[in-house]
């Protein structure tokens, strides 16, 4: 059975559907498109490197960097490359991993009922050897030490190693040389058998194809495969403190001029999963109100040639933690940095008043442009079915979001004193 | 049935260049206004690069920039973008509008007139005094622009292959960067600027292009309306020099405090988009660096491990190609005979009917993938007029499907190996 979701504003529709082996598959119908596009997505990622085996009931903790590891060892086939696979029928392949998913996708103009299978095949077909693990691990080196030289990625990182005392966010994504040189095949099936379970993951379709055919493909091709799921899956995170590791990180990289890094530690965690994805709206729209491009703050700023256009904000929240952070490059960093964290101080509540209305604008053109985008909307969908909810759902909670919750907002977040400033110079 | 890929030209009383690719399937509607300006030396080159900084801080009507990306935000956040671009040798700015289609909007409002005439604004009637444009934001954007130019060296990927193409092309115009240099920045005075600004505006080649979900005659009204600059020149490259003269391979080395080394590779294909050989190139590239079942990807990183990334890419209006990968320095050797002996052995026909079958599949995926993306049609219109040949990607599609092996071989022999690029680590 297949649930149909329309709405209306956008002329969109999404069908959904379980599988009897907990697989969850939406179809996204977008009429007149040459592409198609499927994203198979688990909820797993770099942060979970602790949890109960759901096999033999022990917690059991891995090496930093596994979950990407998994995504670069899928790809290895036990006959052929998986590349050479796609290749061969005229689709292109790619997959990423994040702190809380892992994502596998192609996209074609051609064979896709064959792209399709292929996918559900290698991601649902490990193949780990000692000789293809060694293997990888060169390549994944040259992949950390590549990222090293970025000192955007690098300014990042740093915030979250100073802000986080406990919680694996604080870990990069690819894990350290060290950490990769530790993993071992059994590491991996470890974390695949646990993880890599259709309960536990979501197929996104996209594009201009028979439904019905398609949904009967997948259960044609699901109903081969045997998939062991005795115990619920149980993620172990520490219990982070709300103070920060440190208040301040310097770092020399070889860079034209000083890049900051100020992040915020949100005191409040648990939320709902419905409040939490209000929550990264509200607070989304409060750095645009008063650090956006079309704030006095920006605009003083900039004029003052603290600040350029490399200047951006951003929150982030996952039920476990929030963080916002503020970053840009500047010939000023003390000061710039200085400025900011007196600033936050000081936000007037006529700031977020005179700027509420446009923002809001803004935010509902962006959702209707995402619907242009396969991408971005295949990994919103995945994002929020992990939060048991729709992509539709979205436009609600976003006209939900008053101006109050955005002068409540600033004051929780940024009368803080758990931030950390972060100053990658040469 | 319509083809919603195609670009046709709107004629109009005014003369201006409209192409339009009338299309209902996205959520958005575009417009992107070009200028083209050929490559002469660094001073013009910093003085076209300063501009849309310049324009975008304030207008007559919208004398600050606060005032217009408010006014862009009220427009259900309507994206302005103003690129420099470097095609051949040729520098191109893009004025690039995209506003949400308001058939989607809750109240159905127009927004596309308004945000057009707002891109005009922004375009035609800068913020003036006395034949000059405001004193402070010409001051500010130019230490911006400074601080652009030496930014390059933060990302190392595109600082390698940038030094590779300035090493290469040394003495011809295509070695100027896109952005100029920070001495010939310093040169600009205000006056100058607003000279440069004049001539561009007025007898530069430009063009218009439009994905949208108009009627065609909707639109040239509505432009008609908005422009009214009168132009007939297309902006078609009339500039670049196909220089096919490689004596030596030149070789230059640099270091830095990094942790990964760069390769940089640049060739000479002489073979450019007008050229019946352009399609085989795109095969060549293909086989060579394009993809993950391609020969670099496959014995580079697969077979020996050693990168994690390494492509190559071709510049269509200038002819030439580059090699690049992140690498231990230490491995420099290894990988640059392992690129030299792939290139080899396609020279000397030495593929598989399944790499080429494969290279020209995922050409073609990936051309017709362009059809459901905007920015993509627009991107690939581009390229075919600045090159003389205005094509639709079903005829592209259909030119590669002709090429041979032998065609690709032909290709492989007219490569020539003209500059390597090594940035290394300092302790290496």
């Amino acid at each position: 059975m297949l649930d149909r979701l329309y709405n209306q504003l956008l002329d969109e529709t999404v069908y959904k559907t379980k599988l009897e082996n907990n697989l969850t598959v939406y179809l996204i119908e977008k009429e007149g498109f040459k592409k198609n596009y499927a994203l198979l997505a688990t909820d797993y990622g770099s942060n979970d490197i602790d949890f109960t085996d759901r096999i033999s009931g022990e917690d059991v903790t891995v090496p930093a960097g596994i979950a990407h590891f998994l995504e670069h060892k899928l790809f290895e086939g036990k006959k052929e490359s998986i590349f050479d696979k796609f290749a061969s029928l005229g689709a292109s392949t790619n997959a990423y991993t994040n702190f809380t998913s892992t994502s596998y996708l192609f996209s074609t103009t051609a064979n896709f009922y064959a792209s399709l299978t292929n996918l559900l095949d290698f991601v649902q077909e490990p193949y780990f050897t000692e000789e293809n693990v060694e293997k990888e691990k060169g390549i994944i080196i040259q992949e950390i030490k590549m990222y090293e030289d970025d000192p955007h990625w690098q300014s990042y990182f740093s915030m979250l190693t100073a802000m986080y005392q406990k919680h694996p966010v604080r870990n990069d994504i690819a894990g350290t040389v060290e950490s990769v040189m530790e993993i071992t095949p059994e590491d991996l099936y470890l974390c695949y058998n646990n993880f890599y379970q259709p309960d536990n993951m979501v197929l996104i379709l996209i594009g201009d194809f028979d439904k019905e055919e398609t949904i009967e493909e997948i259960k044609n091709n699901q109903a081969k495969k045997e998939f062991k799921m005795p115990n619920k899956i149980n993620k172990i995170f520490p219990q982070e403190p709300t103070t920060v590791v440190k208040q301040e990180v310097r770092r020399q990289m070889n860079v034209s001029r000083p890049l900051i890094n100020l992040g915020y530690k949100d005191p409040e965690t648990n939320l709902g999963t419905r409040e939490l994805v209000k929550k990264d709206f509200a607070v989304n729209m409060l750095l645009d109100c008063i650090l956006g491009k079309g704030s006095n703050l920006f605009q003083d700023l900039y004029a003052k040639g603290y600040i350029d256009n490399s200047f951006s904000t951003g929150y982030n929240c996952t039920d476990h933690y929030g963080y916002l952070q503020i970053t840009g490059e500047t010939d000023q960093p003390n000061i710039l940095l200085d400025i900011l964290k007196k600033e936050l101080l000081h936000i007037k509540a006529d700031d977020i008043n005179d700027s509420f209305d446009r923002i809001r604008r803004k935010y509902i053109g962006n959702y209707i442009k995402l619907f242009n985008n396969f991408s971005a909307l295949a990994s919103e969908s995945v994002n929020y079915h992990f939060r048991n909810l729709d992509i539709f759902s979205v436009i609600d909670i976003l006209t939900e979001v008053k101006k109050v919750d955005l002068l409540a907002y600033k004051d929780t977040l940024l009368d803080s004193e758990q931030h950390v400033g972060v100053i990658i110079e040469n | 049935m319509l083809n919603e890929t195609k670009f046709v030209n709107l004629n109009n009383d005014q003369n201006i260049n409209i192409h339009f690719c009338n299309n209902h399937k996205f959520k958005t509607n575009l417009i992107q206004l070009y200028f083209l300006q050929p490559l002469s030396n660094e001073l013009e080159a910093s003085m076209t690069a300063l501009l849309p900084s310049i324009l975008k801080r304030g207008s007559d009507k919208f004398p600050d920039n606060q005032k217009i990306v408010r006014a862009l935000e009220n427009l259900y956040g309507a994206s302005l973008s103003f690129a420099v671009m470097k095609r051949g040798e040729n520098q191109l700015l893009r004025f690039s509008l995209e506003v949400a289609n308001e058939k989607f909007l809750p109240t159905k409002e127009n927004i596309f007139k308004e945000s057009m005439s707002l891109l005009k604004e922004m375009i035609f009637n800068p913020n003036i005094k006395n034949n000059k444009f405001n004193e402070d934001y010409f001051k500010q954007e130019k230490l911006v622009l400074a601080n652009k130019i030496k930014s390059v060296i933060n990302d190392k990927y595109s600082y390698a292959m940038e030094r590779c193409f300035s090493v290469m092309c040394e003495n011809e115009k295509y070695g100027i960067y896109k952005l100029g240099s920070l001495e010939s920045l310093a040169e600009i005075t205000n006056s100058k600027l607003y000279n440069h600004y004049q001539k561009l505006i007025h007898n530069s080649p430009k063009t218009i292009m439009v994905v949208g979900d108009y009627s065609p005659n909707y639109l040239k009204n509505a432009i008609e309306e908005t422009f009214d600059f009168n132009n007939t020149t297309e902006i078609y490259d009339q500039n670049t020099f196909l220089n096919k003269d490689v004596a030596d391979v030149k070789f230059e080395a640099e270091s830095l405090t990094i942790n990964q080394a760069k390769l940089a590779m640049g060739f000479r294909t002489t073979i450019t988009r007008d050229q019946p050989l352009y399609y085989a190139l795109l095969v060549y590239n293909g086989m060579l660096g394009g993809f993950p079942h391609s020969r670099l990807f496959q014995v580079v990183r697969e077979k020996e491990s050693l990168a994690y990334y390494v492509n190559s890419f071709i510049e269509s209006t200038k002819g030439l190609l580059i090699v690049n990968s992140g690498i231990e320095s230490t491995s420099y050797e290894r990988v640059r005979e392992l690129i030299t002996s792939e290139m080899q052995k396609i020279a000397d026909g030495n593929f598989t009917e399944e790499e080429f079958e494969w290279t020209k599949k995922a050409l073609i995926n990936g051309l017709k993938a362009e059809e459901d993306n905007n920015k993509g049609l627009t991107a690939h219109y581009l390229l075919s007029l600045v090159n003389k040949k205005p094509e639709s990607l079903a005829m592209l599609i259909d030119e590669i499907n002709q090429v041979s092996p032998k065609d690709v071989t032909k290709v492989a022999n007219k490569i020539k190996l003209d500059t390597i690029y090594l940035l290394k680590g300092k302790e290496d």
